[in-house]
């Protein structure tokens, strides 16, 4: 399966245009990730500081970490429409793979039908287009 | 108010609610900028047992425009943390509290500042205790030597201070949201022909007795102005920085039934920002408020338009029949009020008050502009330029600047002829107020940061 994602970090949205947006198979070999230390973070006001650079921090293992959570947690809780927490102490090690994180995940179903799927961990925001994700965390609400 | 409750979503946010900002050039301290932003507005000071405090999961931020592009150059970040001794009492305090060690205060804040520069941020302190509430006088004696001690020294000359204040935004809330029937031209208002209104009287402050949270820093020139420029000629373009704040949030909230507590996860988002005092509570429409809210300065030129033809100026003449023919006159010539564009968007240019400019280019942002290099009036007036005073608002704004009678002012087209030469302002519009000047306050202004008075006492003061 794949799934197009964008991220965004602690840099405000509107700012931080999302340069990373790109097609990815999940269990693509990933990179080094990126640390985000709150409270040592760019200014969010983010959306008031000049834009140094788009996405800068959004690294191809960021994504991939939001996207292994995704399927993990947001499925393991059994979520969908709306927002909706997914505590990762909630999932249990056969739900949550290696690169599960012990962060709250919530999951915001942004829209259904093209499968728009946004993740929210930490202070990062990882947009997810994934039709059969979608579908699936519909149908578990049922 | 000046931005108090001022959009519909913030009015049900008040620990990320900015409701003022303050920023002048120190008058007792040379060479450093005061910038002051006011949060959690309209606090009875008898609000126990859980007395008001900064919000933990809000993310503060005071910005500085510096090379006039309505972006920030210099940011200044304010994180809180509180913490609770004994989770078992309900007690805010077990005893007096007279040290900002005491064990008896139970629960209490401490923050970090960190300073942003492009890409490069700098915590200048961290762990720095807020003063408690004034709570009274068994659980606070000596309140202003208690708070004293949490006026931190940060280095390079820095200072900070961060907790409750008094009040010191005077304005008169009831009659201007009563469809602008200012008590002291009361009988001159229309009253829509209804009948048995009282005739002119003075003015009500409505924030009198409250409380409010106050971010307080104060910093060398050097440190806000570009290239580290130090003040010297009006004239200069580096002198006139762009000052603002913000409040965000994470984007996503979800409540934790395991723990009863809230989790936030996502990127901050701005919820909240504050530059000149009501822009966003008299200028921008309802429908776009909360919006505003989330916006950059930079980005304020979808907004022009309700500066440049705000809708005040246009029922002033109604409210107040045969007050305001001028006015009247100058709203169906269509004209955009250039002045209040120059005002609010993009600061004075040379040229229109002599020896005085705070201009930032053409970028129309709301920003709250000062000129550095302005020093500070000897004898001020609460009326800042238009009392002839160049250190006071729109130049900066101080602590006691009567901004609302200032923009109202302006609004009825006392400013108009500074961009019309053949422009002549009614009467009333340098006379027009609330009825209120800051000996309506009952707590009074410090003439040392942070400058805001000592806050009411809970004990003495009722409920509000």
């Amino acid at each position: 399966m794949r799934v197009r994602i964008q991220m965004e970090g602690h840099m405000p949205e509107r700012e931080r245009t999302v340069s990373t947006s790109e097609t990815l198979a999940p269990q693509e070999p990933e990179v080094a990730g990126e640390s985000r230390v709150p409270g040592m973070a760019p200014a969010p006001g983010a959306g008031q500081a000049k834009a140094p650079g788009g996405s800068a921090g959004a690294t191809r293992r960021g994504m991939l970490l939001g996207a292994a959570g995704l399927g993990a947690a947001g499925l393991a809780a059994g979520v969908l429409a709306g927002a909706v927490a997914a505590p990762a102490h909630a999932a249990t090690a056969g739900e949550a793979g290696p690169e599960a994180h012990d962060e709250p995940l919530v999951v915001h179903v942004h829209d259904a039908r093209t499968g728009v799927v946004d993740l929210y961990t930490g202070t990062r925001h990882v947009r997810v287009t994934d039709p059969q994700l979608a579908a699936r965390l519909a149908r578990a609400v049922r | 108010m000046s931005s108090h409750r001022e959009a519909p979503g913030i009015s049900k946010d008040p620990v990320a609610d900015s409701s003022d900002v303050y920023a002048f050039v120190s008058p007792d301290k040379s060479g450093t900028v005061t910038l002051i932003a006011n949060y959690v507005p309209l606090q009875g000071p008898a609000g126990g047992p859980n007395f008001y405090e900064f919000g933990d999961d809000v993310l503060y931020e005071v910005h500085v425009d510096n090379n006039h592009d309505g972006c920030a150059d210099v940011t200044y970040q304010f994180r809180f943390t509180t913490t609770v001794a004994n989770p078992d009492t309900f007690l805010y305090n077990t005893g007096p509290i007279q040290s900002l060690s005491s064990p008896n205060w139970n629960r209490r804040q401490s923050y970090s500042v960190t300073r942003v520069t492009g890409r490069k941020s700098d915590v200048l302190g961290h762990g720095l205790a807020c003063p408690p509430c004034n709570i009274g006088p068994l659980s606070t004696p000596d309140y202003a030597s208690l708070a004293s001690a949490a006026n931190h020294a940060l280095p390079g000359g820095r200072t900070v201070f961060a907790g409750q204040r008094a009040e010191g935004f005077y304005v008169d809330l009831g009659s201007i949201f009563d469809l602008g029937d200012l008590r002291p031209f009361a009988s001159a208002h229309n009253h829509f022909g209804l009948a048995g209104f009282p005739t002119n009287g003075p003015g009500v402050n409505a924030t009198k007795d409250l409380n409010v949270h106050s971010i307080a820093i104060q910093v060398p020139v050097a440190d806000l102005t570009e290239g580290g420029w130090k003040p010297g000629d009006v004239s200069n373009p580096k002198a006139s920085i762009g000052i603002w704040t913000t409040a965000s949030r994470q984007r996503a909230r979800v409540y934790d039934t395991d723990h009863h507590l809230y989790v936030n996860s996502g990127p901050y988002t701005q919820v909240s920002r504050l530059g000149n005092p009501l822009v966003n509570e008299v200028l921008i429409p309802m429908g776009k408020k909360d919006f505003w809210n989330s916006q950059a300065p930079a980005h304020d030129k979808q907004f022009a338009a309700y500066v440049a033809k705000p809708g005040l100026a246009e029922l002033l003449p109604t409210l107040y029949p045969g007050v305001f023919p001028n006015l009247a006159a100058l709203n169906a010539s269509g004209k955009a009020r250039a002045d209040l564009e120059a005002i609010l968007l993009t600061g004075l240019p040379a040229g229109v008050v002599p020896g005085f400019q705070n201009y930032t280019g053409a970028t129309q942002a709301d920003m709250l502009r000062l000129n550095v290099a302005v020093k500070p009036s000897s004898s001020p007036s609460i009326y800042g330029i238009l009392g002839g005073d160049l250190a006071g608002f729109p130049n900066g704004r101080r602590v006691f600047d009567d901004v609302t009678a200032v923009e109202l002012r302006a609004i009825a087209g006392a400013t108009y002829a500074l961009v019309d030469k053949t422009y002549t302002p009614d009467a009333a519009a340098s006379a027009v107020t609330d009825g209120l000047t800051p000996a309506d306050l009952t707590a009074p202004y410090l003439t040392t940061f942070p400058y805001l008075g000592v806050p009411h006492s809970g004990y003495t003061t009722p409920s509000s």
